[in-house]
């Protein structure tokens, strides 16, 4: 009955390979950003041809679109790396 | 623009669309938004405030060291959505089109995405054109609104911010006494 109190060990599927890793957040968040800017991606374009595919604006604007938004997911990733 | 089909004899005069200005002043916020993280930085970075509950603040965020190490993931992700918006403004500004052409208007209206109205009139039905160009930068720089009323209860016709609203109101008209002269002497033969 003297015995000495012992804390409860904690639980296998608390401690063992489930166990949460809070960066992964941040890679969730990116591919749900990237999922979310290619649907969009694919929308305009299909806007652009689908009503301008004459115009000679249609492929410089959407090369513009995809050299700023990679731009900007380059700038992203490195936030990515930290 | 592949809505409409040109009727024998007719041919496109002019296309018109917003003025560039028009365009840039939609522009201004979205741009103020996207730089609007950076100047909130700035001001806390700076020193110009000693209020006690500014530096609790302060402390707070530069303790929060997982989001200062991941600012550019979370500043990236608020500029690509920025740029989504300006790309969309851009891309309703060129679907958004008025086209004159030798008997009608054609009048291209791209609300969004999945958005898009067009309808047409003939110009035979235009009883009135009215120009309106008000406020310095309108006036500066040439651009303002056209309103086209027509017979019966058609949709009168209002295009916002275009570019020489004056010079667009006088093609319509021209157009429209060409097509008063070249339908006189049919009717007369009648």
């Amino acid at each position: 009955m003297n015995e000495p109190l012992n804390p409860f060990p904690t639980p296998t599927w608390l401690s063992g390979s489930a166990s949460f890793d809070p960066s992964s957040l941040f890679t969730i968040f990116f591919t749900v950003v990237f999922i979310v800017w290619t649907i969009y991606t694919l929308i305009s374009i299909y806007h652009w041809f689908r009503y301008s595919g004459k115009s000679w604006l249609t492929v410089p604007a959407i090369s513009f679109h995809l050299f700023v938004s990679a731009s900007i997911i380059l700038y992203m990733l490195t936030g990515l790396q930290n | 623009m592949e809505e409409f089909d040109l009727e024998p004899g007719e041919e496109i005069i002019t296309s018109v669309r917003q003025h560039l200005l028009v365009l840039f002043f939609k522009l201004i916020p979205l741009l103020l938004l996207a730089f609007a993280p950076l100047l909130l930085l700035g001001i806390f970075s700076l020193n110009i405030f000693s209020g006690a509950e500014f530096q609790t603040t302060r402390t707070a965020i530069s303790n929060f060291q997982i989001l200062s190490d991941s600012f550019p993931l979370f500043y990236g992700a608020y500029l690509i959505f920025i740029w989504m918006a300006i790309f969309t403004v851009l891309t309703r500004y060129h679907l958004t089109v008025w086209i004159i052409t030798s008997t009608r208007i054609v009048d291209i209206q791209q609300s969004g995405f999945f958005t898009r109205k067009v309808s047409s009139f003939l110009l035979l039905r235009v009883q009135d054109v009215t120009t309106d160009v008000s406020g310095i930068f309108a006036t500066f720089f040439g651009y303002g609104d056209l309103h086209v009323e027509t017979a019966g209860r058609d949709e009168n016709f209002n295009m916002h911010g275009i570019k020489d609203p004056v010079g667009v109101r006088d093609i319509i008209m021209r157009e429209i006494a060409l097509l008063h002269q070249t339908s006189a002497p049919a009717r007369d033969a009648l």
